[in-house]
């Protein structure tokens, strides 16, 4: 028998909060259930048989197994359901979720959570999409590349989960023109795929612009879903179409990007930027609609639900890589979004997922350790081309054609002003629509000319756009500052794009109108410093465990060229067989990013079909190579791209993989205390501690020692053996065995163990563990943090009145003391907001030695009880310091230590239902001046050991009916300050919302960066 | 806590017993830390109060709740109601509020770890009871916690004191931890390590000596009253 205090390891505490339950309204919410879905149901019901598919197989929906086993789950729903009978239901899942969607009550929420068949009851709150060259830059198309080894994934089906897709792109056709180039499949060609992989059994669900026949060999499906889209009462643009059919572009992007076909002719603009192609470009695709654009928003939505039952059916069609580019949860494993995957995990689909447009700030979402959570960094492309003016003198810029111009009269936009128009609309070439509906340029000075337009104020693309209305044939597009960037931007009529420092020669020679310039064809430029972390891309550390990496890698997410969705398209006339031309775009976002890697996991299971999801994902990360910055040096900041940059080539022969499976996921979840520890599954597969999951990146806090354990297997095909070595900055660190000797096939396992020297407490320090035959490295990031403290960083209670009882675990040994602060009721204001409005009505004072400030608000806060999409803004004088842009008007800020001083917040009518809400902000400021409501006390231990730990508790009681925030210092009984807990008591919601990523501030910063 | 909620029922059973056997000479009460909580009790001035029971902390501190409390499962399980858990090598001190003389039977407890420990058989300590009777002398008992069950996680059990925990003034608990080298408690090896949780402290006010004779009296002339009529 063990003894207590020798089992006791060098502990931390998982942070995982549960979301705990009240509030009149319907919401929608996801419940999930207890029993496994029949993509992980492996027998344990008497009676039916497991339907779990066996390593390298795919569930076979229609089986007698399977069909039995889902009736089971049928019938066991509606007996939960008629515990809430008068709920509408919005989905039920079977096949990678067990469970429903449905409008609910908050009591029916609290039913339900007391329903021991119940597993978790969570907010149906909608998440946003996340937003060539690449398949070159990445190496796949390079000679000796896994596309000239036949490994373009033929025969991997990779399913799209987004906004849809336009069927009648090239880049979706199974057929080929005369010249052997992609051609859409609703137009004469050759067809060069074969039928369906046998594993198929989807299907193509026609609607208005989507007939059965925009279906075919390469686009195998084609579903839509949006029940959950209608029940949130959001009503759909008239532009939208009730069928799979894409028309926010996203889903056709994503989908050309992962698997999109080889040479596909992409024209931008009118003018032709070279062709395009997917990473695999020779797999499969079936596209699942779950994103919708909405009245009174440029950004389409997603519910979680409509994303599940996508999930659920794809897990059933036979997929066996899923792309999700849409935003998710940061801090909640079991969110249904992620149980989805797992499931679809435990199926041997792999996942790619979007990291978030949030950053450079910690937001990652998609944390969960059973799927492939990717940033997004820059590529290589930039085509600059030659502008050679009359006088021979030549510059040379960004220019994103391939065509060139020969030689042409050259205008100041300034010397061809239409009549009236004012001098700056002029300089700036200002188009109608940037001046009132006015042309700023006059088309009779200018028809036949190149044009030199200023930077400044418009879109950089509307100049050219005015350029061509008033019949130029060119643009010199002339920056004004040193400052400001140089971009490749799709221009509408062929443009150079030149530095401030050739502006004056420019305009000196050309002034008076006798000038002329010719345009080079746009080429590659030498020498680009690439891949860089995207600034968007959301940074780790993991914020629902620090001891899972995330992201788990980086893939180009900057400026990707891909398909899109044409402007404008009508039902009717694609009925008759009149398709819009192909439209393509060049977009950034981390939903850019994910398909890369999605389209690599497509390449990997086309080479190895057994391997499991995680195996390929450690392939992927132990291969990755170096991201940099800017200035060419090396970026050592993990938290940006995980284990680095994908390099698929080398990917597909990795030596040595960490594998993982559902068990090892399952002891995870018990492990963080997410499962219940007495209940059968905990039971059957015990618990693990976060830092020890079998993954390629070890991470872990380190009070003093740590020691963290791996099992690696040899999947070259030959005996091998690997020597390890280990270095993280501040610790003595050492692997146990240092040597592995593994016949072809075999695991060996091995202990990496840190001991802290120099590294300074609460940061970072990144390191490598390296496995080495001598020919191939497998290298994993280390990543530890030294701590003094480890304490939870926030409790969360829905009691008035209760306790609460935590361990904290420390790296010192001393006194220890703990001070509450609080709680303090919320300050309410009322406001009202209109569509795209910024109210500013709301300040307070934050007075010197505050810990913390949280300002909310919540849907049943607002008129719209859900249906406002409404978004948070916090200033200090002008500086923004904190915002929320999520998807409806459940907002959150905190701000930690905040400067003194007099704080605004704006609430942004982003979309509020009929143009109009009025909400109730609250906030709360933990000052030392803060007036606590009811009473508020903690306990701590008074002396602590070093690697020991000890017991905080806290009791609190104060009025319902309201929200509470608080925050307990620690401290070494002196001054020290070692950290704190914050607590959050809320009276109010049935659930507390936890914070999701969204695209928001993304598309903010974007349309800025266009001008 | 679904499949060892028979726990109540026994200990419910168990004060029953012992309250049918008690009720000729004293008022057998259970504490069971139901009222007036949720509650923190810290040194040196914190108290509890319980049918005419005062209970608080020497060292450590005590919180009485539902295993709600516990954020990181920590609680021992098998209890659904409120227990009171002694923390950070916690002792807990019983006596009457009147400074009544009191016996004390029997009590439920568990090992209350740090986290989830998540393998089965795992050894947790002791929990050591000492009387001190009105003369000053001591009675002591302690009792394993038990280990880890197929689940990984500790429970709640049921003890029994000798007869000789009566005529007490005070009674207080401590714990220590199971190590390779016997059960040790506020070294550094194990510091704040020793907890448990406590519920159903059966107990009984012994009547003092002169409190029976005034009884006696009173019950004398209580049937000396009732006979007067028939006279």
């Amino acid at each position: 028998m063990n003894k207590f205090k020798s089992i006791l390891p060098g502990m931390l505490f998982a942070l995982a909060m549960s979301a705990n339950a009240q509030q009149a309204d319907r919401k929608s919410y996801i419940v999930q259930l207890a029993d496994a879905p029949a993509a992980g149901y492996t027998g344990q019901v008497r009676g039916y048989a497991a339907t779990k598919p066996a390593a390298g197989s795919k569930l076979k929906v229609s089986a007698a197994n399977v069909q039995a086993y889902v009736g089971y789950l049928a019938n066991r729903q509606s007996s939960v359901l008629a515990t809430v009978a008068s709920a509408p239901v919005t989905y039920r899942y079977t096949v990678a979720f067990n469970g429903f969607a449905a409008r609910l009550t908050a009591a029916e929420v609290a039913k339900l959570k007391a329903n021991s068949n119940v597993v978790s009851v969570t907010v149906d709150e909608p998440r946003t999409l996340d937003t060539s060259r690449t398949p070159a830059f990445v190496g796949v198309s390079a000679s000796g590349g896994l596309w000239s080894n036949g490994i373009k994934g033929e025969d991997v089906i990779i399913g799209v989960v987004d906004g849809g897709i336009t069927p009648e792109n090239p880049s979706f056709s199974h057929k080929v023109d005369a010249q052997g180039r992609p051609v859409a499949s609703h137009l004469p060609g050759t067809v060069v795929y074969g039928p369906a992989p046998a594993a198929w059994s989807g299907a193509c669900a026609a609607g208005p612009g989507f007939p059965a026949t925009a279906c075919n060999t390469k686009l195998l499906g084609a579903r839509k879903y949006d029940a959950g889209f209608l029940n949130s009462g959001l009503v759909k643009q008239p532009v939208e179409f009730d069928s799979p059919r894409d028309v926010d572009g996203h889903g056709s992007h994503t989908s050309s990007t992962a698997g999109g076909n080889a040479g596909v002719s992409a024209v931008m603009n009118g003018l032709p930027v070279g062709s395009i192609s997917g990473i695999a470009p020779r797999a499969r695709i079936a596209a699942y609609k779950v994103c919708w654009l909405y009245v009174g928003s440029d950004l389409a939505t997603c519910f979680p639900s409509d994303s599940i039952a996508a999930i659920d059916q794809a897990v059933a069609d036979g997929v066996d890589v899923i792309n999700f580019s849409i935003s998710g949860t940061r801090t909640n494993f079991l969110d249904g979004v992620e149980v989805a995957f797992f499931f679809a995990s435990d199926a041997g689909v792999f996942v790619a997922a979007s990291a978030g447009n949030n950053g450079p700030g910690n937001t990652v979402a998609h944390m969960s350790p059973w799927l492939t959570t990717v940033a997004a960094s820059t590529h290589d492309r930039l085509l600059v081309a030659n502008a050679q003016l009359g006088n021979a003198a030549v510059y040379t810029g960004p220019s994103l054609q391939n065509t060139g111009l020969a030689s042409a009269p050259l205008i100041l936009a300034t010397e061809a002003g239409a009549v009236g128009a004012s001098p700056t609309a002029v300089r700036l070439c200002f188009a109608a629509e940037d001046n009132g509906g006015v042309a700023a340029l006059d088309p009779v000075k200018i028809a036949g000319k190149i044009v030199v337009c200023d930077r400044g104020t418009n879109a950089r693309t509307n100049k050219s756009l005015a350029v061509k209305a008033a019949g130029g044939v060119g643009m010199l597009l002339t920056n004004t500052t040193a400052a400001q960037t140089l971009n490749g931007d799709a221009h509408f009529v062929p443009t150079v794009h030149l530095a401030s420092s050739a502006r004056d020669a420019i305009y000196a020679y050309a002034a008076g109108g006798a000038g002329t310039a010719s345009l080079g064809a746009g080429s590659q430029a030498s020498g680009v410093v690439a891949p860089v972390m995207a600034d968007f891309s959301s940074r780790g550390p993991n914020l629902a465990n620090s001891s899972i990496l995330k992201p788990d890698i980086t893939a180009p997410g900057v400026d990707v060229l891909a398909a899109y969705s044409p402007d404008a398209a009508n039902a009717g006339d694609i009925a008759n067989g009149i398709y819009p031309a192909p439209a393509f775009d060049i977009i950034s976002g981390t939903s850019m990013s994910s398909p890369h890697v999605a389209g690599m996991g497509a390449l990997m299971r086309q080479a190895h079909r057994t391997w499991s999801p995680a195996a390929i994902k450690s392939a992927l990360m132990t291969t990755s190579t170096g991201v940099k910055l800017a200035n060419g040096a090396v970026d050592t900041d993990r938290f940006g791209y995980g284990a680095g940059h994908a390099n698929p080539n080398a990917a597909v022969n990795p030596g040595l993989v960490y594998d993982a499976g559902t068990p090892d996921y399952l002891a995870f979840l018990c492990g963080q205390g997410l499962l219940n520890p007495s209940g059968a599954t905990c039971q059957a597969f015990g618990f693990i501690s976060p830092w020890n999951l079998n993954l390629a990146s070890l991470t872990s806090d380190v009070l003093g020692r740590q020691t963290m354990y791996r099992t690696v297997r040899n999947v070259s095909g030959a005996s091998a053996t690997y020597s390890g070595s280990v270095a993280v900055p501040g610790f003595t660190a050492t692997v146990t065995p240092s040597t592995l000797t593994l016949a072809a096939g075999a695991e060996g396992s091995f202990a990496v163990a840190l001991q802290r020297t120099t590294a300074p407490f609460g940061a970072w320090s990144f390191g490598d563990l390296v496995w080495t035959d001598g020919v191939k490295s497998v290298r994993s990031p280390v990543t530890a943090r030294s701590l003094a403290l480890s304490a939870p960083a926030a409790v969360e209670d829905t009691r008035a009145s209760g306790t609460k009882s935590f361990s904290v675990a420390t790296g010192y040994a001393g006194s220890m003391k703990a001070t509450p602060k609080g709680l303090v009721a919320a300050t309410r204001t009322v406001g009202t907001v209109v569509t795209d409005e910024l109210k500013c009505d709301a300040s307070f004072s934050v007075p010197a030695g505050t810990q913390r400030v949280r300002v909310a608000l919540f849907d049943s806060d607002t008129t719209g009880k859900g249906a406002d999409d409404l978004d948070l803004e916090v200033y200090r004088g002008n500086t923004l310091v904190g915002s929320s842009g999520g998807a409806t008007a459940e907002e959150l800020v905190n701000l930690v230590n905040p400067v003194p001083g007099t704080y605004t917040v704006c609430v942004v009518g982003f979309a509020p239902k009929n143009g109009s809400s009025t909400y109730t902000l609250s906030s709360w400021v933990v000052s030392p001046q803060s007036v606590a409501t009811g009473s508020f006390r903690v306990a701590a231990p008074t002396q602590v050991a070093t690697g020991g730990v000890g017991s905080v508790a806290m009791l609190w009681s104060v009025p319902a009916g309201q929200r509470y925030f608080g925050t307990v210092q620690y401290t070494d009984g002196a001054a020290a300050n070692l950290g704190s807990t914050t607590v959050y008591v809320d009276t109010v919601s049935p659930v507390i919302l936890q914070a999701a990523s969204s695209s928001k501030a993304m598309l903010k910063a974007q349309a800025k960066a266009l001008q | 806590m679904g499949s060892r909620n028979s726990f109540r029922s026994v200990a419910l059973g168990v004060t029953v017993a012992f309250g049918f056997v008690a009720a000729p000479h004293a008022s057998a009460v259970t504490l069971g830390f139901e009222t007036g909580v949720p509650a923190l009790i810290a040194p040196p001035s914190d108290t509890y109060l319980e049918s005419g029971f005062a209970v608080s902390m020497d060292t450590g501190f005590g919180v009485i709740d539902t295993d709600v409390t516990c954020l990181f499962g920590q609680c021992p399980a098998g209890n659904p109601t409120t227990f009171l858990s002694a923390l950070n090598d916690g002792s807990v001190t019983l006596r009457h509020s009147k400074n009544y003389e009191f016996a004390i039977s029997g009590f439920d407890a568990g090992f209350f770890a740090p986290y989830y420990i998540g393998l089965p058989d795992v050894e947790s300590g002791q929990v050591m009871v000492t009387g001190v009777k009105s003369s000053g002398a001591k009675v002591f008992a302690s009792f394993n916690l038990g280990s880890t069950d197929a689940f990984g996680v500790f429970n709640f059990n049921t003890y029994a004191l000798r007869s000789s925990f009566t005529g007490l003034r005070s009674v207080s608990f401590t714990a220590c931890v199971a190590t390779d080298f016997g059960c040790e408690s506020g070294t550094d090896e194990v510091l704040n390590l020793s907890q448990f949780s406590v519920d159903n402290i059966r107990v009984a006010v012994v009547p003092e000596p002169g409190t029976v004779v005034l009884m006696g009296l009173g019950l004398v002339g209580l049937m000396l009253a009732r006979r007067a009529p028939r006279r």
